[in-house]
């Protein structure tokens, strides 16, 4: 008899899911709906925390090559992804609430969560693959829910290919690890390749995991998908793709790397630490020159994607495993509640009408002073700017790389780069905050926020300040579920 | 008497509060005014609270046991960091000079009529970022304090400030920020390569990762490599020199202040430039003593440059606001040249310079304020001849005017007489190359009095609109000037609180 | 029995003719199919190794990656045909509202 505990939190989600559109048939009521999913995320954030706090279940598989484990790292990217899910099921439920499918805009979403936290448990190629597909089949009708919208079509069609074009990638690559291990567990993996070396397998097996995965998170070369996409999805699924669907691309390649491929780290730290600075600077340079508000996001993801990237070279450095990857976590978990936040605020102002380009933005303070103030919170957060949580997190970042940079010199370059990116970074971020405060708007008139988007805004505002203050325990709890990796 | 109140707290905790209430009183612009009153006298008072139960002379003979109300809890102990504040000699006249200059420009500011209360409060979020700084000792809170008061600075400058305000605040905010990122560099530096040393000599556990206690690190710097030491010192003098600022990046300076509304211009010159000094003094000297004696050379030749190019500069400005922004570049130099003389009437000099032209520049500024509202202009070719119109204003310019350019009997005087007297011990009559910008300083102050408020009656501006100083504006300047005048006459009261601190802060350098 | 290195040889250009269509062919459905060829390469190269090395791992592996290609396929050309409606077009030269 197997023992299913590991994957409750998920079939928590999977079960509501699927009666959502049953309960459609009956309920017609967006809010109820939501209300209905916000249940189910919380039931099984619930079951999340009553693992962490009771031990965590038994894992799924043979122990020496385990299929499915449930630890402190899945914990925390579940709750991560979860919260996520929250904030934008209550950002969409005015969102959607004329749309004839909305019972399926939830069932996705729930269904997309529960994929990206099966992907965070995963210990074998099999169910990180399974996990992805779960979570980007759900993404790609996601983002193509407004069906009329020619941009919304288009912006589906180009992220269901390069979606489709990166998992064939990716599982052509595991089917090439597989033949160069003889198994698909990362753990098995990684004792064939201390064994036996690097051969040209595997190094094709490399390059073509980090394309394929690369893809997902939008890193340099292969970002360039994602400002379309996010520009075209509709608002709270862009939130949902830059806070979610890329952090379960960042657990995989920490899986994949740090657990995989750790035995032949040598031959991948310096690219990937390349890889790495040249995301967060294209990110960075591009987002520059945006006027519209969700691509210059778009772009602040990527070059956020590099920061996070910038924990696996780290990790490689031996003794440094924990910090590196907690702090790598930790940065996860900051930008997962700024980015959301700023998406969100872009999604409430476009219910009131309000344009997504920059310039719309004009004399905001004046007219929503409190929409106005967190957007001003998240964009300072993003920048790094103490005493607010992004800062927080590319400190631990920073310093990482630098005692990183003790044993292994050039790693001092991947903390340079970072705050030289956050430098430029900070032009574009604080041009959103001089035209909400500084230009004068063409209309005066006070904006009304529905009340549940608000909630979502402030639910993310209070994360981004009190992340910044109490980040103690968080971060050691990030060091801790880290440790499960090494 | 006050061992079991956390006060250096509460002298942040206040004006924090303040500014919470007053950010939330946006209906009511007279509430709003009153609260900030209230809240920005709060700290004033327990800051001369402060000044009277502190005791000039602790007994330490070292830089560790000399700090007094010392406040330290863990914050976060994994990395080490720790809310940690203590006040010496040094500090308390910074944190006077703070309470002081914040509550006088809450009076100066009674009449903004745009978004009053959030005027106010930003002055309150300021003056929270620049106590913290003049306050902990601890690196990281001291770094995030003095990132703090860019956001607040960022705002004024960017609501309330003149035509060219989105430029002038943007390049503030990126100079500082870019700078103070270089000076975190350097503090992580410190961190990392001051670690081993701390466990080996027990002052931390053997398994913490680091300390960024500020105490802890400069005893064991001094330990560091030669060239490691300089490349730390390098990082983080770039990051006050900027703030400061000295040339060649000063460029921000004048733009922030043509823009920024008086209140703004006035605690940016008063006490966001001391930011800069006090860095250098208070984390440069100390931690890394030989790495500063290897830059004093470079240290005297940018305080030198700065004096005489920014004197040069204000000679050359028509603009009475952007000529008092260069001098204090010039003033600023002074300072810097008192630290570089790596003596003690040397340091204890800038430390009296950085608390006059604190009193000094704030008394400029808002003239300039002044001339803007009861003028109409302050360029100064259109000006003439409005002493009798406006003899309030123009007796405070006067005033202002003689205690920037040194007059004997007023705290400028005594501050440079005591930078160039440790500058001659030091490089003997080297000191007339900085003497001869004290020359310009007179040239450009006394022609620009000259021009704008003797001789023939102008008709370049509406003399029907001029106006006298309001009460409001009349009260901070006769407090200013009393100041001025007071301990021009006994320097003592100031410097009995630096001297004997700096022999035991600087024991590594001079 | 026929040696792994002509599976290997049909995987390998079976990926190649894959990738090379999908960036060359500007038609979605095209690109579409060549993701497919690329899958199915990846199918092919499981159930070698599983045969090379015994046990049904890799069997076990391609029938799940076919079953999700097929429902990949199926999201996708509902995508595609949502694209056609909208847009009378389904080139991905002439969707450019996006910058690519």
């Amino acid at each position: 008899m197997i023992e299913y505990g590991a994957i409750y939190p998920e079939l928590i989600l999977i079960l509501f899911a699927v009666a959502i559109p049953a309960l459609h048939m009956a309920i017609k009521s967006s809010r109820t709906l939501a209300s209905i999913s916000l249940v189910s995320i919380i039931a099984s954030a619930g079951m999340v925390i009553y693992y962490m706090l009771d031990g965590y279940p038994v894992i799924i598989g043979d122990p020496a090559s385990p299929l499915i484990v449930f630890d402190a790292l899945a914990a925390v990217f579940s709750l991560v992804f979860l919260g996520v899910a929250l904030v934008v099921v209550l950002a969409s439920a005015r969102y959607v609430e004329s749309d004839r499918h909305l019972a399926e805009y939830y069932t996705l979403t729930l269904m997309a969560t529960a994929g990206m936290m099966l992907v965070a448990s995963a210990q074998d190629l099999l169910i990180i693959y399974v996990g992805i597909e779960i979570a980007s089949m759900a993404t790609y009708a996601l983002v193509a829910f407004r069906k009329k919208d020619k941009r919304g079509a288009e912006a589906a069609v180009k992220y269901v290919i390069i979606g489709g074009l990166s998992s064939a990638l990716a599982l052509y690559g595991i089917s090439l690890l597989y033949g160069v291990a003889g198994t698909s567990s990362l753990i098995g993996i990684n004792e064939a390749l201390a064994a036996q070396g690097v051969d040209l397998a595997t190094l094709m097996a490399l390059g073509l995991l980090l394309a394929g995965f690369g893809f997902k998170i939008a890193i340099a070369p292969f970002h360039m998908w994602a400002p379309d996409v996010y520009e075209g999805a509709p608002t709270p699924i862009s939130a949902f793709l830059a806070a979610g669907s890329k952090k379960m691309g960042v657990v995989v390649l920490f899986k994949v790397f740090l657990v995989g491929l750790i035995a032949i780290k040598a031959d991948w730290d310096i690219v990937v630490g390349i890889v790495a600075i040249l995301t967060m600077t294209i990110g960075n340079v591009v987002a520059l020159s945006q006027t519209n508000m969700k691509r210059m996001l778009a772009y602040s993801s990527i070059a956020q994607a590099g920061y996070m990237l910038m924990a696996i070279p780290l990790a490689t450095v031996a003794g440094m495993g924990d910090f590196a990857t907690g702090a790598g976590i930790f940065h996860v978990i900051t930008h997962a509640f700024m980015k959301s936040g700023a998406f969100i605020v872009v999604a409430a102002l476009a219910y009131v009408a309000i344009g997504e380009s920059i310039a719309d933005y004009k004399g905001l303070a004046k007219r929503a002073p409190l929409i106005a103030f967190s957007m001003a919170v998240f964009m300072f957060a993003l920048a790094g700017i103490p005493p607010l949580s992004g800062f927080m997190s590319k400190v631990v970042l920073i310093s990482a790389s630098i005692e990183a940079a003790e044993v292994t010199q050039w790693m001092l370059w991947l903390g340079v780069a970072l705050v030289l990116n956050s430098a430029l970074s900070l032009y574009y971020y604080i041009r959103v905050i001089k035209y909400m405060y500084v230009d004068e708007g063409d209309s005066k008139d006070r904006i009304k926020v529905p009340a549940t988007l608000a909630a979502a805004i402030v639910i993310c505002l209070v994360a981004t300040v009190a992340l910044g203050f109490l980040w103690d325990p968080v971060l050691e709890f990030c060091v801790e579920a880290a440790g499960t990796l090494f | 008497m006050f061992e079991n109140i956390p006060i250096l707290s509460l002298l942040i905790l206040f004006p924090l509060v303040g500014a919470i209430a007053v950010f939330m009183m946006g209906r009511s612009p007279k509430a709003s005014k009153y609260t900030a009153l209230i809240f920005s006298a709060i700290p004033l008072a327990l800051s001369i609270l402060v000044l009277t139960q502190f005791s000039l002379n602790t007994g330490a003979e070292e830089y560790l046991g000399n700090f007094q109300f010392v406040e330290k809890y863990q914050w976060i102990s994994f990395l080490g960091i720790d809310y940690h504040l203590g006040i010496d000699g040094i500090s308390i006249t910074m944190v006077l000079l703070s309470t002081l200059l914040v509550f006088l420009a809450v009076i100066f500011s009674w009449n903004v009529e745009d978004r009053l209360h959030q005027y106010m409060g930003l002055l309150l979020v300021l003056e929270v970022g620049i106590l913290g700084v003049f306050m902990s000792l601890d690196y990281f809170v001291f770094y995030i304090f003095w990132e703090v008061v860019l956001i607040p600075m960022y705002f004024l400058i960017a609501i309330w400030g003149g035509s060219n305000r989105a430029y002038a605040s943007i390049k503030f905010f990126i100079y500082t920020h870019v700078a103070s990122l270089a000076m975190l560099l350097g503090i992580f530096a410190l961190f990392f390569t001051t670690a081993p040393e701390l466990q080996a000599q027990g002052l931390i556990a053997t398994d913490a990762i680091g300390t960024f206690d500020m105490l802890l690190i400069s005893e064991v710097a001094g330990n560091l490599g030669t060239a490691l030491q300089f490349a730390i010192f390098g990082a983080l003098f770039f990051g006050f020199i900027v703030k400061m600022p000295m040339v060649p990046f000063h460029t921000w300076l004048p733009d922030a202040h043509v823009q920024a509304p008086t209140a703004g211009s006035v605690l940016l010159a008063g006490l966001l430039l001391k930011m800069g000094s006090y860095g250098i003094i208070r984390i440069c000297l100390p931690t890394l003593p030989d790495a500063a004696v290897d830059f004093q050379i470079i240290m005297v030749i940018i305080g030198v440059v700065s004096m005489i190019y920014g004197a040069l500069a204000s000679l050359a400005q028509t603009d009475l606001k952007k000529m008092v922004a260069y001098s204090s570049i010039s003033h600023m130099g002074i300072v810097m040249l008192g630290i570089a003389t790596l003596t003690e009437l040397g340091i204890a000099a800038a430390v009296f310079q950085m608390f006059a032209h604190g009193l000094i520049t704030a008394v400029l500024f808002m003239v300039c304020g002044m001339f803007q509202y009861g003028v109409g202009t302050r360029e100064i070719p259109l000006l003439g001849g409005l002493a009798p119109k406006i003899p309030i204003i123009s007796t405070v310019m006067m005033m202002g005017f003689m205690a920037s350019l040194g007059l004997p009997g007023m705290v400028g005087f005594l501050a440079e007489f005591m930078v160039f007297t440790s500058t001659f011990d030091t490089w003997g009559l080297w000191v007339f190359v900085p003497v001869a910008s004290v020359a310009l300083t007179a040239a450009y102050y006394l022609w620009a009095m000259q021009r704008s408020i003797f001789g023939d009656l102008t008709d370049r501006v509406n003399l029907s609109r001029l106006r006298d100083a309001y009460w409001f504006e009349t009260i901070p300047l006769v407090v200013l000037l009393g100041l001025i005048i007071l301990f021009g006459i006994w320097p003592a009261y100031v410097l009995d609180l630096i001297t004997p601190t700096i022999p035991l802060v600087f024991s590594g350098v001079i | 029995m026929i040696p792994i290195e002509y599976f290997l040889a049909l995987s390998g250009i079976l990926f190649i003719i894959g990738v090379l269509g999908v960036l060359s062919k500007r038609n979605a459905i095209v690109v579409l199919m060549s993701i497919e060829l690329i899958l199915n390469a990846a199918n092919i190269n499981f159930v070698t190794f599983s045969a090379y090395y015994g046990g049904l791992n890799g069997v076990v592996f391609a029938l799940i990656a076919i079953a999700i290609a097929a429902a990949e396929v199926a999201i996708g050309l509902a995508i595609i045909m949502n694209l056609y409606k909208t847009r009378d077009t389904v080139s991905l030269d002439e969707v450019n509202l996006l910058r690519w």
